[in-house]
């Protein structure tokens, strides 16, 4: 009976009801199973993705610095050079101090040009996604636009400095830095002019002012008044005078706060002097006179140490708190610097402000009130950043009777006050136009005016991977 | 899939299921049915023996089974005599059935048991000293036969100078002379590695050698027994084994030469029919019954894409005995590793070490006066000293002779010994046709020769065959590991300075001067309570406490069920599961834990004293690790006769695949290991950048982390062979693998990995039969692509993270988007021919295949104006060409005697064809990170050397031999460079001698790699541990660079990397890799039966010595897998390795 039962199950059930129904089973559910998405890692194509994209402070904050040696602003004692050279990126700097040929070598990064790209490629895979995005309109989406095209510019701006002639009469076709719109890591462009780089930053800007919001959560989100700052920035190098002020003077309006030095003091813990000067605290939050957050990438490790050079030592004035709150007679150790050190943490560091501040602001609109001989304006501008920095006891009015004196007093100050902040010799480039000859004078080397090493060498590897990009001349 | 379906099926399952439990027993009727014309008797007796699983034992005596004949037979539970009488009747064959074993002799010869005349005795027994039962004994010349019993025991009628031959199915002929002294003669077989080599274990299906179209390499348990001797990985012991598969020295195979750029070049190792996620390290040695090594298309086409380099395919042992006897088998393995010499690294002596130190503090390397902010060694202090005026000259002097009497190498036993490790390995194994078991425990400790390391492991394998009925299997099998691992960094002597003691007499321990503050301040900070700022690395090591603790399960099941005659559906089922959890523990005598607490203690004005913001106390970071997968694969096989001509024989199948991944690390401050309690603290006060010890602010950004994956794979997969006559196979296969990873673009998804191939076996041929010496001949060529996508991917991929400021997530991106993405693909062409020759004395085979592979994915350097300096994608054309050939050669084999070479030889050349975007650079040709046309993957280039310029600095020749200074512009042209070679050995090969006598054997074991190229080492010219003895020969005055190549000590100013280069690279240290190494030496004795007493079946006692003789083509004594090949550095010096063994069974 049993065996006779057993054949019967093994024939009917065994080979069909059994073993078919597994690989149905098994077919069957493969789509559900394979639809399983990866965690911790996203393809960015939502308006929340782009928007945190933005968040990074590393990827869009942090900008390019090897133009800070190419000034007078700094001095490199040869007790210094070992330990800098014992650095990668030291190295590129002690060149740089050098006015060598080539801070890099061809199979090296330059991390400024590498920076620079990065935050590019973000910004454009944002503006081409949204192209498409079909996600309803929102104060979001217009924010995400609105940071992406102030970001690209604001990069722009800095690249097409560091790597090409200042704006002038030849910039239709002067060679820019190539500029890519897109994300395609496939395309081999070639520069564009200066003048086309710029209309792009200036268009951007522009675009921009209608997505950005009147206020921003923090520092590193763009704001309207960051676009009219940039834009400020962007025709003082220019030279469009009226247009410098109308910006400035709109960004002004706004954000207009500046810190009063003498209300803070190295031993006082609540109102450290440290808070004020540039790089503390750090970045995004707190600091108020932030009108749009940017940083130089850090050039130095631990125990490397940039003097301020002689020159601009001498443009200090008595009792002037930035000097006090930003240097330093000797290291940390006590022993006495060959000129004050800009201790590491304290400037020459990550954290270093490079963005722009109510100040520069309150500069800008100065420059160009004085360029248009508005001097005593120009000077009311002077004045009022000038008894925030200058201790109570020291401060005196500036006067000027001259647009030309007025206008060599806001230069001055311009130095004192956005000194290693990169921007130094994108202005020596521009005040040279002028004729005001400024030459840079590390040691034995000079730098006159005129010499095409003010413009930075394209990095080699990028010339070796790319043909279609053309060196500058050295 | 209906839900409510789901229990009845499950239900009925394991209604069937017990059913069957009681049914087996009944279902052992044969059913039998043969119907041949005209076919060779010896394929009709394969046809009984798949049938009926009688196996059958002939000598080449017996010619009648070459013979076609006609024969039809059907019954059903007729008795299998019945079958014999009738196949055996009238073709002068007479048989006799021992056990499921049928002996087949010609009728002249009697098979009697027990014989008249003079009477000849004695024991048969197996290579492993079992007793061998059913071995046909047969005296040539008086045409008697005999057959051993269950113990083994024969007895012949014999006179002296008979020959009397022994033969048993799976082993080797044993032939010998009756002395005139008629004795006992006890004989020992050995397996016939070519017998069982008749079959391809491809791990989806046992298919045989006749048929097979690809190229397979098998390697049995007994070559293995040897080179895995007292092993934990079974991959080191194929070293040299297998042509085409090369071994590194830390068990990493490669197989056929790299086809991929990408750095995952291993192969897939499946384990009893299945890949397995977890390491080398969870498998047995002692377990593995055979390994199979697929190398060409037909692998991947069987196994998808993760195949693409080649499979390994391992067999473990599956029970079952003789007679259902449980045997017992215990390995103790004693093995200790020689104490490394550091005298590898061929390292200044001190006093040229310091003579090189002063040199560079009067070039400015350190200067004095800037003692405050650069740490400095004691010569600096010296300098310092003296600079200070606390010393004079003459003891700046004196302090520098008595550091020149130091050598910390005196003191390398605090940090290296001679390490010691211990293995027992029990295995039990039995069971009947019916049911095979198979259980193993093996528990290894080992120490290693850097102090604070070592482990424990333990695996338990258990592995149960079911016959339920003579249609349906079960197999179960169970495999758990256990490793206790403590790790801890040792001094490595390459970096550091030679006068540097560790510990003074007393044991306390040394300062290593260079760390963060300067010496000479502080005990200033100590007076402020600072807590000590000297680090020590056997204080580091002696106060470190990092364990991890492991636990690997795998668990299978499989089910086999004959649906009808030669067709069976298959489903099995793995799972695996594995934690690591990692404790690190370092307490406040470790410099990590005290520089934490130091950086953060800082003066609080409104408490006027110094306070700790960081918690100060030991730190215990925990991570754990976590993995589980399973597969489900169901096939349903053919293997079936379809005629008399036409055979069939395929595979279609699913597979399903899970893999999921998943960690997280924990960090704990002040951890109380007694008191089980930790402190807190504020994270976001001092993440957000805090005022540090030196008033400069410092952020500390330690924060938990996680991860988590999930792979899952889909396959479809079928292969086919169809063979005509016995003699031609045409065989196809092909898969697609789909994912849920980013990779796979939806336009690549179906792409099929396919190959096709055929196989001729001449030696079946009529034309054949008249060269009786050739008792092998195949011709086989296979086709096929294979493709591979790996991780990369098309799309953009950003990973997710949080700003650490202001908590808002984040986005950073770490793959760009690349549409033009295409999957590298590699077309296979595999043609081989095997033989054998002589009755399987010499047997073998001969490789050629080209692997030309398109597409290759690698992460190429990108102009850093797209964004991105690299990306993963399509860079360049590849081909491999190269000859595999293995040769096994039995030479003696008589009288106890025996000698047996295995030798195998490989070449592979590899060659760059295409490359999509070349980089022309010279540093770049030099660096070797980019692929270069008509050159091999891994090339090497020399910088033509200028030799030493006036003063002292290295130059090279530029393109038009012009010299070029470090100083000068770069030297960028690729044609001022010379190409020297490529530095993954074109040749290399092993071979294996054995020699037995009389329970003795000896086998060496040599490997060798040829025609690969090294730079020679050179002298670092700095003090960052890349200095050799060499730095005494450094340029120092004028006319030096006459007599040397080493560079002057730079001074201060920049140094580009051109000097380093330059002077490392070029082309006067070229030289030569090729080596040939005794890699292992065995010596092992099998105890004679008589001291045994019927307790043992066998002792065997073994000692081997590996690692023990080099020669290599370099004077300067590197052993090439023990050093930088490129840049010519020294790695880890090489150790010898003894082992002693002593295996029981019983």
């Amino acid at each position: 009976m049993l065996n006779q039962l057993i054949k019967r199950q093994m024939k009917i059930d065994y080979k069909y009801k059994i073993l078919l129904p597994l690989f149905v089973l098994l077919l069957a559910s493969c789509n559900d199973f394979l639809d399983v998405k990866p965690k911790g890692v996203v393809t960015p194509t939502t308006v929340d993705d782009y928007y945190a994209l933005l968040s990074s402070p590393l990827e869009m904050t942090r900008m390019s610095s090897n133009q800070l040696y190419f000034s007078d602003d700094i001095y490199l004692p040869e007790q210094f050079r070992a330990s800098a050279n014992s650095y990668p990126n030291g190295k590129a700097s002690v060149r740089a101090y050098d006015f060598e040929d080539y801070l890099y070598d061809s199979n090296e990064e330059d991390p400024d040009w590498t920076i620079a790209y990065r935050t590019i490629y973000i910004c454009n895979t944002i503006l081409t996604g949204l192209e498409t995005n079909t996600e309803p309109a929102s104060s979001k989406k217009n924010i995400v636009k609105g940071e992406a095209l102030v970001h690209r510019a604001y990069t722009y701006l800095t690249l097409v400095n560091e790597y090409a002639n200042n704006y002038c009469s030849t910039s239709s076709t002067d060679l820019g830095v190539p500029m890519p719109l897109k994300p395609d890591i496939n395309a081999q462009l070639a520069r564009s002019t200066v003048k086309e780089v710029y209309d792009q930053i200036e268009k951007d800007l522009l675009e921009s002012i209608a997505y950005l919001p009147d206020n921003s959560d923090y520092s590193y989100r763009p704001k309207k008044a960051s676009a009219y700052g940039v834009l400020a920035r962007m025709y003082l190098f220019m030279g469009n005078w009226e247009k410098a002020y109308e910006y400035s003077n709109m960004a002004y309006k706004t954000d207009n706060y500046i810190y009063d030095f003498n209300t803070y003091s190295w031993a006082n813990p609540s109102n450290h002097a440290a808070s004020v000067i540039n790089g503390y605290p750090s970045s995004s939050t707190g600091k108020k006179d932030i009108v749009l957050h940017k940083y130089l990438r850090s050039v130095m490790s631990y125990f490397f140490v940039f003097l301020f050079s002689t020159d601009l030592v001498n443009q200090y004035d008595n009792g002037d708190l930035r000097f006090e709150f930003g240097s330093s007679p000797s290291d940390y150790s006590l022993i006495v610097l060959p000129n004050p050190g800009i201790l590491d943490t304290k400037a020459v560091y990550d954290y270093n402000h490079a963005g722009i501040t109510s100040a520069e602001l309150l500069l800008i609109r100065a420059e160009a009130l004085a360029r248009l001989s508005k001097t005593q304006e120009a000077i009311n501008d002077l004045n009022s950043l000038r008894k925030k920095r200058i201790k109570t006891s020291d401060y005196k009015d500036l006067t000027a009777t001259t647009p030309s004196k007025a206008l060599d007093l806001v230069l001055k100050e311009r130095r004192v006050e956005l000194a290693f902040g990169g921007m130094r010799l994108f202005d020596i480039k521009r005040l040279n136009v002028d004729g005001r000859n400024i030459s840079i004078k590390h040691g034995n080397n000079i730098l006159a005016p005129g010499d095409p090493k003010f413009v930075l060498p394209i990095p080699s590897k990028v010339i070796s991977l790319n043909p279609n990009i053309k060196q500058n001349p050295r | 899939m209906n839900i409510k379906t789901v229990p009845r099926v499950i239900q009925r399952l394991m209604l069937l299921f017990i059913l069957f439990l009681f049914a087996s027993s009944e279902l052992s009727a044969q059913k039998i049915e043969l119907n041949f014309k005209d076919t060779p008797l010896m394929t009709v007796l394969k046809e009984i023996t798949r049938q009926t699983g009688y196996d059958f034992v002939y000598s080449n005596a017996l010619k009648a089974v070459d013979k076609k004949i006609d024969f039809v037979y059907t019954s059903n539970n007729a008795p299998i005599t019945n079958l014999f009488n009738k196949l055996f009747a009238g073709r002068n064959i007479s048989y006799k059935i021992n056990n499921k074993q049928v002996i087949l002799a010609p009728n002249e010869i009697i098979l009697r048991e027990k014989q008249d005349k003079i009477i000849v005795k004695g024991i048969v027994v197996d290579d492993e000293n079992l007793p061998l039962a059913g071995v046909f004994v047969q005296n040539l010349t008086s045409k008697k036969g005999a057959i051993s019993d269950n113990k083994g025991e024969y007895s012949i009628e014999a006179k002296a100078s008979d020959e009397l031959v022994f033969t048993s199915m799976g082993m080797l002929a044993q032939h010998i002379r009756i002395s005139s002294k008629a004795d006992g003669y006890n004989i020992q077989m050995f397996t016939d590695n070519i017998a069982l080599k008749d079959v391809v274990i491809t791990g989806y299906q046992t298919i045989s050698k006749e048929r097979a179209t690809g190229s397979f390499s098998y390697v049995d348990n007994k070559k293995l027994g040897i080179t895995n001797l007292a092993s934990t990985d079974f991959a080191k012991g194929l070293t040299g084994l297998i042509s085409g598969v090369l071994v590194d020295k830390d068990g990493d195979l490669q197989i056929r030469g790299v086809s991929s750029i990408k750095s995952d070049t291993k192969p897939l190792i499946v384990v009893d029919g299945f890949p397995i996620e977890s390491g080398n390290y969870t498998i047995n040695p002692n377990d593995i019954e055979n390994i199979t090594v697929l190398k060409d298309a037909a692998a991947a086409s069987i196994w998808g894409v993760r195949a693409s380099n080649g499979v390994v395919v391992i067999k473990t042992k599956s029970g079952g005995s003789v007679n259902g006897k449980t045997i017992f088998d215990f390995t103790a393995n004693f093995s200790v590793d020689e104490k490394p010499d550091f005298s590898y690294y061929q390292l200044p002596s001190t006093s040229d070490y310091i003579d090189f130190e002063v040199e560079t503090i009067n070039k400015g390397w350190f200067n004095p006066q800037n003692a405050n902010t650069t740490g400095y060694s004691q010569v600096g202090e010296l300098f310092y000293k003296k600079y200070k005026g606390l010393i004079t000259d003459a003891g700046l002097a004196e302090g520098l002779a008595n550091l020149k009497k130091l050598n910390n190498l005196s003191q390398q036993n605090l940090f290296y010994r001679n390490a010691l490790k211990n293995q027992y390995n029990l295995s039990i194994q039995g069971g009947s046709n019916e049911n095979k078991y198979y259980a193993s425990m093996i528990y290894t400790k080992q120490l290693s020769t850097a102090i604070g390391n070592e482990d424990k492991s333990m695996i338990f394998n258990v592995k149960n065959i079911m016959e339920l009925s003579p249609k349906l299997k079960l197999s179960l099998g169970v495999n758990s590991t256990f490793k206790n691992a403590k790790t801890a960094s040792s001094y490595s002597y390459v970096s550091g300075r030679p006068y540097n003691m560790f510990v003074d007499d007393d044991g306390n321990y040394l300062s290593q001067y260079n760390t963060i503050v300067p010496e000479h301040l502080k005990s200033g900070y100590y007076d402020k309570g600072y807590l000590s700022w000297n680090s020590n690395p056997k204080q580091e090591l002696d106060n470190s406490n990092n364990t991890s603790k492991t636990f690997e399960v795998r668990f299978n099941a499989g089910l086999d069920y004959e649906i009808t005659k030669g067709v069976v559906f298959s489903s099995k089922f793995l799972y695996e599961i594995g934690y690591t959890n990692t404790d690190n523990l370092r307490n406040l005598n470790t410099y990590y834990v005290r520089y934490l607490s130091n950086v953060w203690r800082v003066y609080d004005n409104t408490k006027g004293a110094y306070v700790n913001k960081f918690p100060v106390g030991p730190i215990l970071d925990k991570t754990k690790n976590q993995f589980n997968g399973w597969t489900s694969r169901n096939t349903i096989s053919i293997d079936r006769k379809l005629s008399d001509d036409h055979s069939i024989n395929a595979v279609i199948g699913t597979e399903v695949r899970k893999v999921a991944n998943k960690g997280n690390s924990e960090r704990y401050y002040n951890y109380d290991e007694n008191a089980l309690t930790v402190d807190n603290y504020d994270v976001l006060s001092l993440s957000n950048y805090s005022i540090n010890y030196k008033g400069e602010s410092e952020s500390y950004n330690w924060s938990p982390n996680f991860y988590e994956t999930d792979k899952r794979f889909f396959s479809l997969f079928a292969n086919a062979a169809y063979t005509y006559k016995e003699l031609y196979t045409l065989s196809g296969s092909a898969r697609i693998d789909q994912s849920n990873l980013f990779g796979t673009d939806p336009k690549y998804r179906y792409q099929p990995i396919w190959s096709i191939g055929a196989n001729w076996r001449i030696s079946g041929e009529e034309f054949m039969r008249s060269l009786s010496f050739v008792d092998r001949l195949i011709l086989r060529a296979t086709y096929g692509i294979n493709g591979n996508i790996g991780n990369s991917s098309p799309y953009p991929i950003a990973g997710t993270g949080k700003n650490f400021n202001t908590q808002e997530n984040m986005l950073t991106f770490s793959n760009p988007e690349n549409q033009q993405l295409r999957p590298e693909r590699t077309a296979v062409i595999n043609m081989g021919v095997d033989f054998a020759f002589m009755n399987n004395r010499i047997s073998g085979s001969i490789d050629y295949y080209r692997k030309r592979s398109f597409d290759l994915l690698s992460n190429g350097v990108l102009d850093a104006t797209t964004g991105f300096t690299s990306a993963e994608k399509n860079v360049a054309e590849m081909t491999n060409n190269g000859v595999d050939i293995n040769i096994n050669a039995n030479i003696i084999n008589r009288d106890g005697f025996l000698f047996d070479v295995v030798f195998n030889f490989g070449y592979n050349k590899n060659e760059v064809t295409k490359v999509y975007m070349p980089t022309n650079n010279a540093a770049t040709y030099i660096s070797g990170n980019n692929p270069i046309v008509n050159k091999p993957l891994s090339y090497m280039y020399s910088y033509k050397w200028a030799g030493l310029s006036a003063a002292g600095e290295p130059q090279v020749y530029n393109a038009k031999n012009e010299i070029v200074s470090w100083k000068s512009a770069e030297m960028t042209d690729v044609n001022a460079l010379h190409y020297v070679g490529t530095l993954t050995p074109p040749f290399y090969g092993g071979m294996m001698l054995n020699l037995q006598y009389h329970g003795f054997s000896l086998t060496p074991q040599f490997t060798w790699k040829m025609g690969h190229v090294l730079h020679l080492p050179t002298t670092g010219i700095d003090l960052y541990g890349t200095m050799t003895n060499q730095i005494a020969q450094r340029w120092q005055k004028a006319g030096d660079e006459k007599t040397t190549n080493i560079p002057v000590t730079y001074s201060s100013s920049s140094v580009s990397s051109n000097w380093t280069r330059y002077y490392r690279c070029a082309d006067i240290w070229e030289g030569s890799a090729s080596f040939i190494r005794l890699s292992s030496l065995t010596l092992s004795y099998d105890l004679p039966k008589k001291y045994l007493h019927n307790i043992f079946s066998g002792i065997r006692v073994s000692a081997q010595g590996n690692n023990l003789w080099l020669w290599t083509a370099n004077n300067n004594d590197i052993d090439p897998e023990y050093y930088d090949l490129r840049n010519g550095y020294y790695s880890f010096p090489p150790v010898k390795n003894f082992v002693l063994s002593v295996n029981l069974k019983f």
